[in-house]
């Protein structure tokens, strides 16, 4: 059954720009947020468990790995049965 | 340590650096558990041993560092006159045996923990010297180094579900305490611990034992010394 976003708490977007400290209006949903200053693997990490713990899936090692992005997020989220 | 895991029917691994060790347990263990011939404070050999378990369908779920070797060396030896500072080789073979190889071992057996995402354990044998003891200042060095990448890495990687635990053990009553000790010195000792006497290597493996069951405790050291240390 597919979840919807609707039922959390904040959006994919909020989650993102709450972890990343930046605003969710200008947060470019194909950006790699890697490039970001406020981005390293310890905030990585936090950005993962809070995909998580709010959607409540699972990433794999190699999903952890590829997500780079909001659209990234996004797919993951879908191809774990997750509307966000 | 191993006993212990086997008899409680977990699959095993044992990494060892002798090669004449390594024969003696795979005649010991053949069908119980498996032996690897490996130097833990050589990364490249860890690596090499980390794909040839991985080829053989072994990806542990419990890591315990129990490797390491015990050395007293005094910082500047008193009753000399030259050449008496503590040995530079020696220094670095010791946090080598003892430090390096948590550090080298860990880091393959967690990243192959994060890849499968794995809730696991890792259990580092410290040693009531992390709290300095005279006369072991590499030995105390890296046991306290044990204790300090335990939490560091808890706080790292708790929340992907691997947990890190340190064991304190103090004076264990083994045939390397014993030599090192002699009989006066570990008489003396056995009147300074408040239960009076010298632990066992099953108290060691207990204290790992319940540190694998209980997925409450992370990023602590559990001390089983008699309570030398209070």
């Amino acid at each position: 059954m597919r979840m919807s976003s609707t039922h959390k708490l904040f959006s994919l977007e909020e989650v993102f720009a709450n972890v990343l400290s930046v605003s969710s209006d200008r947060l470019n949903a194909s950006a790699d947020i890697t490039k970001l200053t406020a981005w390293d693997s310890m905030v990585h990490i936090v950005l993962i468990t809070r995909l998580e713990d709010d959607f409540g899936v699972q990433f794999s090692g190699d999903e952890i790995a590829d997500l780079r992005s909001v659209n990234d997020a996004r797919r993951l989220l879908r191809s774990h049965g997750v509307d966000a | 340590m191993v006993d212990g895991f086997l008899k409680d029917g977990a699959d095993v691994a044992v990494l060892e650096k002798s090669s004449e060790i390594c024969f003696q347990l795979q005649k010991e263990l053949v069908g119980r558990a498996r032996v690897w011939e490996c130097d833990v404070t050589d990364h490249k050999k860890i690596s090499r041993v980390m794909r040839e378990m991985r080829d053989a369908g072994f990806e542990p779920d419990v890591l315990i560092n129990n490797a390491g070797s015990l050395h007293s060396e005094p910082l500047v030896n008193v009753v000399r006159k030259t050449d008496r500072v503590h040995s530079h080789e020696t220094w670095r073979n010791v946090l080598a045996s003892n430090l390096d190889s948590v550090f080298f071992v860990t880091g393959s057996v967690v990243d192959s923990m994060v890849r499968r995402r794995c809730p696991g354990v890792v259990i580092s044998i410290s040693s009531v010297a992390a709290r300095g003891n005279a006369g072991q200042s590499a030995y105390s060095a890296a046991k306290a180094g044990v204790i300090a990448l335990t939490r560091t890495w808890a706080k790292e990687l708790g929340s992907l579900g691997i947990r890190f635990v340190a064991i304190s053990p103090g004076f264990i009553n083994t045939e390397s305490t014993r030599s090192a000790l002699g009989d006066v010195r570990s008489e003396r000792l056995r009147q300074q611990i408040p239960l009076r006497r010298l632990g066992d290597p099953v108290h060691v493996y207990q204290a790992a034992r319940a540190i694998v069951d209980n997925d409450y405790i992370n990023g602590t050291v559990v001390e089983v010394d008699g309570g030398i240390t209070i």
